[in-house]
This record gives structure tokens, sequence and C-alpha cells, in this order.
């Protein structure tokens, strides 16, 4: 970051540069504003979505436990006799009730999801709470979790660390970004490691992909509102430029370390709640 | 059992949620179970009809769940009322469970044989308080044929 002028502009040049550096602080706040705008607004309609969801999936959980408790009737009612009709009936019933396991399985599934969905979009930003980063951690990767797998595999180091002070949605927020970006920078299969640890009163939270990594120049530029090296639709160059935002407004650092086709290391630092 | 042949009431805007509960009611127990995808149509039946237990959806077109066991309150009192909830009015539901006296509320996606023990306990409590309200009328009658004794016998020594 640049650091503004201590001494006041003396020359019509030199206010002409002040200018042109406030009009470009002001824009990055607007984007920054518009970032958060725009979050809020998808958070809300996440949520809407989450609950929309909730009916719909009601009548199928619902149902497939109507299915397995008519397939107990049914294989009762079939039980008494074993001429070779029946017996074809019985299997036929055993593959429909292992069907309908995988059904049942499939919805809890889905229930979970809604559930960390409607966990992250909530809007809670009313007072900052104590915050268990391990927990966040936790709840964040859940959402990320369907688009890693198969892809990129995750391995998990928590050591213990202090609680800290803040929005937990916010802090959610850093991770979820700096995973997405870490899992779009594995272009094939690759590797993510999420550790915690505590160091100096600090919680620390790494993050490490083996994804493609980036030129010093490039990674000079990554918090910079705006800056992105992906096709439109995919990136908006705001992912980062919030996370800095956010780590600022809880009093941390974050600091990244990356080497083109090794991978990035992505380190925060928050400091413990006293 | 005593509430083998329950009248069971249960208002939905989607068709869906109604199919699966009914079904569920009907495997399992021996409930007589009135589904409505209005809840105008729900109230006119419970005007007009003995019911035990009444389940609404909160979230509803026409009239929300809310009012709606509101105003079966006023016309039976006695009757349990359930409120079903997606998560994002769950905080709501709670409000009004004080407020309109709810008996329970059912989160969805719900679980059957949750639903099923908040019905039973539901039903448990309808029958209790109808015991208790025939044995306050007894009571009072009773009471009232102890005063007509008394009047009776004043009579006799005035
Ligand atoms: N883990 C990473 N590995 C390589 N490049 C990264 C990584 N994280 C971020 N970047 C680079 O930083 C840029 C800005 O990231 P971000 O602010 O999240 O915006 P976006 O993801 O929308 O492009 C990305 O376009 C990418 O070039
Ligand atoms: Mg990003």
């Amino acid at each position: 970051m640049e650091q503004s002028k201590q001494n006041s502009p003396s020359t019509p040049v030199e206010m002409e540069a002040t200018l042109a550096e406030l009009q470009a602080l002001l824009e990055e706040k607007d984007q920054l504003l518009m970032a958060s705008e725009k979050m809020a607004v998808l958070g809300q309609i996440t949520a809407g979505i989450a609950h929309e969801i909730n009916t719909p999936l009601g009548a199928l959980k619902s149902n497939y436990d109507l299915f397995g408790r008519c397939i107990v009737k049914l294989k009762e009612l079939s039980a008494g006799s074993d001429d070779s009709n029946n017996l074809k009936i019985q299997k036929l019933l055993e593959k429909i009730d292992q069907l309908n396991a995988v059904n049942i399985k499939a919805s809890e599934r889905i229930v979970q999801i809604v559930n960390s969905v409607r966990r992250y979009a909530r809007q809670d930003d009313a007072d900052p709470t104590d915050n268990d980063l391990i927990e966040i951690m936790n709840n964040t990767l859940a959402i990320v979790h369907h688009e890693l797998k198969n892809r990129i595999n995750l391995h998990l180091e928590f050591n213990s660390v202090p609680t800290v002070k803040g929005f937990p949605t916010q802090l959610s927020q850093v991770f979820l970004n700096i995973l997405v970006n870490a899992s779009h920078a594995i272009e094939d299969k690759g590797d993510i490691y999420v550790k915690t640890y505590t160091s100096a009163q600090n919680a620390v939270v790494e993050i490490r992909d083996t994804g493609k990594g980036m030129s010093p120049e490039k990674k000079d530029r990554i918090f910079e509102a705006g800056y992105t090296t992906k096709s439109s639709g995919v990136g908006m160059g705001l992912g980062l430029a919030l996370v800095n935002k956010i780590i600022n407004s809880h009093n941390g650092t974050i600091e990244v370390e990356s080497k083109e086709d090794v991978g990035t290391t992505f380190r925060i630092f928050l400091p413990a709640h006293q | 059992m005593h509430d083998e042949n329950a009248s069971i009431v249960l208002v939905d805007d989607e068709e869906m949620v109604l199919t699966s509960l009914s079904s569920f009611l009907t495997l399992e127990t021996e409930y007589d179970v009135h589904t409505f995808t209005s809840a105008k149509e729900a109230l006119k039946f419970v005007e007009g009809n003995e019911v035990d237990i009444v389940i609404s959806d909160y979230l509803m077109p026409e009239m929300d769940g809310i009012t709606f066991l509101g105003e079966v309150r006023d016309i039976k009192p006695e009757v349990p009322r359930i409120i079903l909830t997606g998560y994002a009015d769950k905080e709501n539901a709670i409000k009004a469970i004080n407020e309109v006296g709810l008996y329970q509320y059912i989160e969805k996606p719900w679980d059957n044989d949750d639903l099923l023990i908040i019905l039973r306990n539901g039903l448990e409590k309808q029958r209790l308080m109808k015991r208790l309200q025939e044995k306050i009328s007894e009571i009072n009658s009773a009471y009232n044929d102890l005063q007509n004794i008394q009047t009776e016998i004043f009579k006799t020594f005035v």
C-alpha cells in the first residue's frame, strides 16, 4: 500500500497527483462497498433459497421414511410362504430396501448442506462475538466440500487456537474466498492443507494449495479490488479485497507466499480475545 | 386405544406436504385425517366438525398459519394447535407460540417419528383437558343439586 504524503502538496502538479491518489482510493472504497452489499444481498437470497428447499425436502425425507415403513410391512406379508413367486418378491423388496436406504442417506446429506448454507448466510452482524475459528472453518469446509471432492485432497491439522473476537459470517467469508481461490488454482488434481495453530497470542490459520502459484508481480496485486486473472463469470477480483478488509477490521494480518507451479500459502493472524 | 379415531386437520398450501403427512398418518395410525390447501376451507371444517388436533403450515398465501390457528382457537379453544415452519420463520413461530397459545412447532424438514410423538402427546393433553372439563361440569351440577336441596330444606323449615 502506498503512503500518502506527509507534507501538503505545493505545486499544481503535486496537487493533481494527490487528487488522483484520493480518487483512486475513493474508487477502491466504492468497489469494496459494492462488494459487501452484493454479499449481503447474496446472503439473503441464499437464506431464502435454503428456506424454500425445506418444503420439498421435507416431503422427500418423509416419503423415503414411509417407503421404508411400507417395505417392512410388505416383507412381513410375504414372509410366511416360500413359493417361487414369493421368493422373487422378497428379493425385489430387498433391492428396493437397499435403494431406499441410499435415498435416505442422500436426503440426509441435502439436509446437512442446507443447514450449513443457512448457517453461512445468516446475517448476524449486530455485535461481535467470541469465535472458535476451528468451528467456523469446519462450517466453511462443509460448504466447499462438494466443489473440492474427487479433485482435491483436503488435509486438516487443527491445533488448538484461542478464541477470536469478531463476526463469524465475515470470518467464514475469509476462509471461503481463500479456499475457493485455492481450488481454482489447482487445475487438475491437487492438495489443500488447512492448519490452525497458536503463535505469539495469535490464532493462526494457514491455507496452502499445490496449485499453479503466482509470480511476485502478480502476488503484489492480488489484494487490489478488481484485480483478477480469471475469465469473467468466474472471478470479479473482489474476493481477496474483501478478505483484506475483513482481516483489517478484525485487527488481524494476512501474509502470502507463492511460487509458480508449486503453490500458494495464505496465513491469517488474528489476535486472541482477552 | 383412546385416540384411535382422533380427527386430525392438516393445512399446507403445498399438496406434496399434505400427501406425505397424510400417507404417513394413515399408514401408522387409525386417525381420521382431513387435509386442506386452503386455510379458509379448513376453518369451515373446524367450525362444523369434531376436531382433536390441528396442524398448519406457517407461510401460506391467503392466510398465514398463525392467523389461521388463532382463529381456530377462537372457535375451539380446547383443540391443540401445531405449526409447521421452515427455518427462516422459526423465530416468528416461537413468538407466536406464546401469542396465539400454540401447543408445539415442527420444523421442516420434519422427522416422522418426532411428529407422531408430538401428535400423541397433543391428543393426550386434549383428552385430559376434556376429562378435566367434564369433571368441572360434574362438580358444578353436583354443587347446583346441593344448593337446590339446601333451598328445599330451608323451605320446609321456614
Ligand atoms: N491460491 C491462489 N493461487 C494462485 N493465484 C491466486 C490464488 N488466490 C488468488 N490468486 C490470484 O489472485 C487473483 C485475485 O483473487 P480474488 O481477489 O479472489 O479475485 P477472483 O478470484 O475473483 O479472481 C486471482 O484472479 C488469482 O489470479
Ligand atoms: Mg476469488
